[in-house]
């Protein structure tokens, strides 16, 4: 790399963290205590170490890494600002997580040990899906959630990388139906928890890596059709059968400012925070959100909007296409197909997440509550998302090695 | 600090931050590009990225280049198209112990006359028969799997398709005619090569870059030029 593009790579991170520096001075003004000055002191330190000290260390994708930096820091500013105690568990959850990650990215250089035990593997991602839906809590009316102790944590969360590992491993062998098979029966145990949102995103990550590795367009176009008939027909039964919530988040999508005092409610104080926003915002810690429900998970979007402004939810929008991007890139420079796939199935992923969380905020689609990777508050989730960053990283990592591999071949000296 | 003030002072943070953040955004998109751009430069001058090496059709004496992975068959989506493979064959590169060959047990597929089992590998000169195809393996120099099939007899192979030298052959030259050449065009073009070791220990991408590209497959002298 030469120097002016290590230049031009050290300026994002500057600028990133002189951004984070910005927001946590003004949150340092709102309320000047020693918890902000050492919120200020250590997020953006922290991200600039990670940010410069990590790629040096480890062959990874510094943009990548940069970008999930800049989105988690900007989650725990947010937080920071909404509840500080918010902000210093999603800082604690950060770091956790991005151990987590860097064991991931370790991971996959040793993926030959996940094929020696993929069996068991894969008994052990239904085990852990079946657990809510026997032992689990229920919480907005979905069973999704595990109790241990003083800690909740949601398994459909933590599968998603057994899902795209034992997915990428059999259609890399050609084993369709088994892909299938694996895949149906993690959706039925979602549907046992009645937790739409991420069946929606297994779903439509499964299917992709199907139709990418199959290169079939007809069964592509049967599993999208085959999906919305499913919903259609299955919204009329949807009262009958116990998933009252469900039918009531697609009531709220068709009129929500009909059943704007019930249903509706999350659904237009979100419309209305965006709104009220303007293009700059109302000015971070100056905002008028308080109102909307779940605005730390589901609702993350538009309280954001709401102090930072439109051009900075757009601004936002576009950093996860360029993550986005950035994973379909790793995929495609990927050798082997299981790489491959297993790269496209985590871009799908975090692409596919931030469509249905940003689409029902702005009532594209009904609000299924997922959340927004990286920013919205949660553990698990967060966990989740850096571990799908970490296969990324993992992925890339082996396709440099193999490129310097063909650059040897071609006997070229690295300078 | 009173919330009338705060909210002054917020309000005017507010533009530098969105401008903080479109600054972000495109540092980012520039990084993105110039990657890419470096990527597709890199490819450039490594045509060959990604091969291992190539498959050759001993009857027709046509080659098929061969990717790290991937599957030889029939149907459309195969990496190698061979007509009538109704089984497809796996095969993969594992790193210091060969090209992994796997295939169903109806194709009756062997590697060196031995049929292909749970961990059948070939290496550089290893031949593959299928259906009515007989195959050979041909890697680069460079590819880590151990050296030639110690099956083969030293020099001279019973097939009497090439000479091998002790060593792999070098980089088979960027440009492949597929299907243009007649066998025995292949075969004086293999026996062309000759063992070389006056290469320099390495050179630069600049210098591959400066060379330019033979569109003969065989009539860069360098390549061939070995004493």
């Amino acid at each position: 790399m030469d120097n002016k593009h290590k230049r031009s790579n050290h300026s994002l991170v500057a600028t990133i963290t002189l951004f984070i520096v910005s927001c946590f001075v003004l949150l340092l003004l709102k309320e000047l205590t020693l918890q902000s000055v050492m919120m200020l002191a250590l997020v953006p330190g922290g991200f600039y170490f990670l940010s410069t000290f990590i790629p040096q260390k480890f062959s990874v994708d510094g943009l990548l890494l940069t970008l999930v930096n800049f989105l988690c820091c900007i989650g725990i500013i947010v937080l920071y600002r909404m509840n500080p105690q918010y902000g210093v568990n999603q800082a604690i959850n950060f770091l956790a997580g991005f151990l987590a990650m860097i064991l991931c990215m370790l991971g996959i250089r040793y993926i030959e040990a996940f094929k020696l035990f993929r069996i068991p593997f894969t008994m052990a991602c239904i085990a852990v899906m079946l657990a809510p839906v026997l032992i689990g809590k229920e919480i907005h009316g979905a069973k999704a959630w595990l109790t241990l102790g003083r800690f909740s944590v949601q398994p459909s969360e933590l599968v998603k990388v057994g899902l795209v590992l034992v997915n990428g491993y059999l259609l890399s062998k050609r084993k369709l139906l088994v892909s299938i098979t694996f895949s149906a029966i993690m959706l039925l145990l979602l549907l046992l928890q009645k937790d739409m949102g991420t069946a929606l995103l297994y779903y439509a990550v499964a299917l992709m890596m199907m139709y990418v590795s199959t290169g079939s367009l007809s069964f592509f176009l049967a599993g999208v059709v085959g999906a919305t008939g499913t919903v259609v027909v299955g919204y009329q039964l949807l009262k009958r059968i116990g998933f009252a919530h469900l039918s009531r988040r697609v009531t709220a999508w068709l009129s929500p400012w009909h059943t704007y005092q019930d249903e509706g409610y999350q659904t237009v104080q979100s419309l209305l925070a965006i709104v009220n926003g303007g293009l700059f915002g109302l000015g971070l810690g100056a905002g008028n959100a308080s109102n909307i429900p779940v605005r730390e998970a589901d609702s993350i979007f538009p309280f954001m909007v709401n102090e930072f402004g439109m051009i900075f939810g757009v601004c936002l929008i576009l950093i996860y296409t360029v993550i986005f991007v950035r994973g379909i890139g790793i995929a495609l420079r990927a050798r082997q197909k299981f790489f491959s796939l297993i790269a496209l199935g985590c871009s799908v992923f975090i692409g596919f997440q931030v469509f249905v969380i940003i689409g029902g905020n702005i009532n594209l689609i009904p609000i299924t509550g997922v959340t927004l990777p990286f920013i919205s508050y949660g553990g698990t989730s967060l966990l989740s998302s850096l571990c799908i960053v970490g296969v990324l990283q993992g992925v890339e990592w082996v396709n440099r090695t193999q490129m310097a591999l063909d650059a040897r071949m071609a006997y070229c000296r690295e300078d | 600090m009173q919330p009338e003030v705060y909210r002054m002072i917020a309000m005017l943070f507010r533009y530098w931050l969105a401008v903080l953040m479109i600054v972000i955004l495109w540092l980012a998109i520039r990084w993105l590009y110039r990657e890419r751009a470096a990527y597709i430069a890199t490819l450039r001058v490594l045509p060959d990225a990604g091969l291992i090496g190539e498959l050759v059709d001993l009857e027709t004496g046509k080659s098929y280049s061969l990717p790290r992975e991937g599957f030889i068959g029939g149907k459309r989506q195969a990496d190698i198209g061979l007509k009538g493979i109704v089984y497809p064959i796996h095969f993969e590169l594992i790193e210091h112990e060969g090209i992994l060959i796997e295939a169903s047990k109806r194709l009756r597929a062997l590697v060196d006359d031995k049929p292909v089992g749970k961990k059948t590998f070939a290496y550089h000169g290893s031949f593959l028969e299928a259906g009515a195809y007989r195959l050979r393996f041909r890697l680069f120099e460079g590819v880590p799997v151990p050296e030639m099939n110690p099956t083969l007899a030293d020099g001279i192979d019973e097939e009497g398709v090439w000479d091998f030298p002790d060593q792999q052959m070098w980089i088979v030259p960027s440009v492949i005619e597929k299907g243009g050449q007649t066998a025995d065009n292949q075969l004086e073009a293999y026996a062309s090569y000759k063992e070389t070791d006056n290469l320099e220990e390495g050179f630069c991408l600049d210098d591959l870059k400066n060379k330019t590209p033979s569109t003969e497959p065989w009539g860069d002298e360098e390549w061939t030029d070995g004493q």
